[in-house]
């Protein structure tokens, strides 16, 4: 124990001022994981909002970074036109469908098919003029970075990628 | 294995976090602090436990918990250097009824908290009072009365 005047007392000022420094260091650390949060490099935010497709198929709004079990949705945007005899057709991977626990998908598909290592969303539609709108809403199942792949069956082939946060 | 590396994160987590914050963080000051100490007992929950509410996985988080706890004060025993850096120390910040201002800056002490830590501990009146004040590892700020002559 050392003795700090008539005290006996463990302070130790070198400790204490390299510890200042590191907290300070701390704080800045901290503050920039707070705007880094806003910004949605942790979930979602406008660092995080990503999309995939073209305009005249398909388009795919995702999030670059989700949390494990947090709240993760798959906005896909089918142009106009694009059903035959009034079906809409999209597939996702089941490598993605793997990494993810499926809650919902609105509207629901009216059939869903497996082929190779597609799941095939068949979705029925009146009016094939009007553009097609999915929500698909999950809990992120993966860890680290997930791929996956989207396309309408007959069209091009779309890929993504999501950083899964523990 | 689950609750384990989650227990883990968390207790390392929370350490670190405390640790940067200082110790003044852990202290509980005003009503508000206490209250801010309750949120984040409550927003570090569902993060413990997951999805599982079952007795087994409360039961596993706590035993890690408290293991790794028992676990870094045996490892502080055994390696006194780790001491400061999972404890921190203590500092004097009054010596002979001077401030030291400095080191009350840099720790987020003001005169009042420790003309409140005399009174409310010693009953003394003023700063010439005070021989030492000393801000503890818990940030908790000790009062050492000078003898009355």
């Amino acid at each position: 124990m050392r003795r700090v005047g008539d005290l006996d007392l463990d302070q130790d000022l070198t400790f204490e001022k390299r510890q200042w420094k590191v907290q300070r260091v701390g704080w800045a650390a901290m503050v920039l994981i707070v705007v880094a949060a806003l910004l949605g490099v942790f979930g979602s935010g406008p660092l995080s909002a990503a999309s995939v497709g073209d305009n005249a198929t398909l388009v795919a709004h995702y999030q670059r970074f989700v949390r494990h079990q947090g709240q993760g949705e798959l906005v896909v945007k089918v142009a106009p036109n694009e059903a035959a005899e009034g079906r809409v057709e999209f597939w996702l991977t089941t490598e993605f469908l793997g990494e993810i626990d499926l809650q919902g998908i609105s509207p629901e598909p009216d059939e869903v098919r497996s082929a190779g290592d597609r799941q095939i969303f068949v979705f029925l539609v009146d009016d094939p003029t009007c553009p097609l709108e999915v929500s698909i809403s999950y809990f992120p199942n993966g860890l680290g970075r997930v791929s996956g792949g989207i396309g309408l069956v007959d069209g091009p082939d779309f890929s993504f990628n999501q950083l899964s946060y523990p | 294995m689950d609750a384990v590396l989650r227990a883990s994160a968390i207790y390392l987590v929370l350490l670190l976090i405390f640790r940067i914050t200082g110790k003044r963080s852990l202290a509980q000051i005003t009503t508000f602090d206490f209250v801010l100490l309750l949120v984040i007992g409550e927003a570090t929950q569902q993060a413990l436990l997951g999805n599982d509410f079952s007795v087994i996985n409360a039961a596993i988080v706590i035993v890690t918990l408290l293991t790794i706890d028992v676990g870094l004060s045996l490892a502080q025993a055994r390696f006194p250097r780790l001491g400061p850096w999972l404890d921190d120390v203590p500092l004097v910040l009054v010596e002979d009824g001077q401030m030291l201002q400095r080191r009350m800056d840099k720790s987020r002490i003001s005169e009042a908290d420790i003309l409140q830590a005399a009174w409310a501990t010693q009953g003394l009146e003023r700063m010439d009072q005070i021989k030492y004040a000393v801000l503890e590892r818990t940030g908790e700020v000790s009062i050492i009365p000078k003898q009355e002559s």
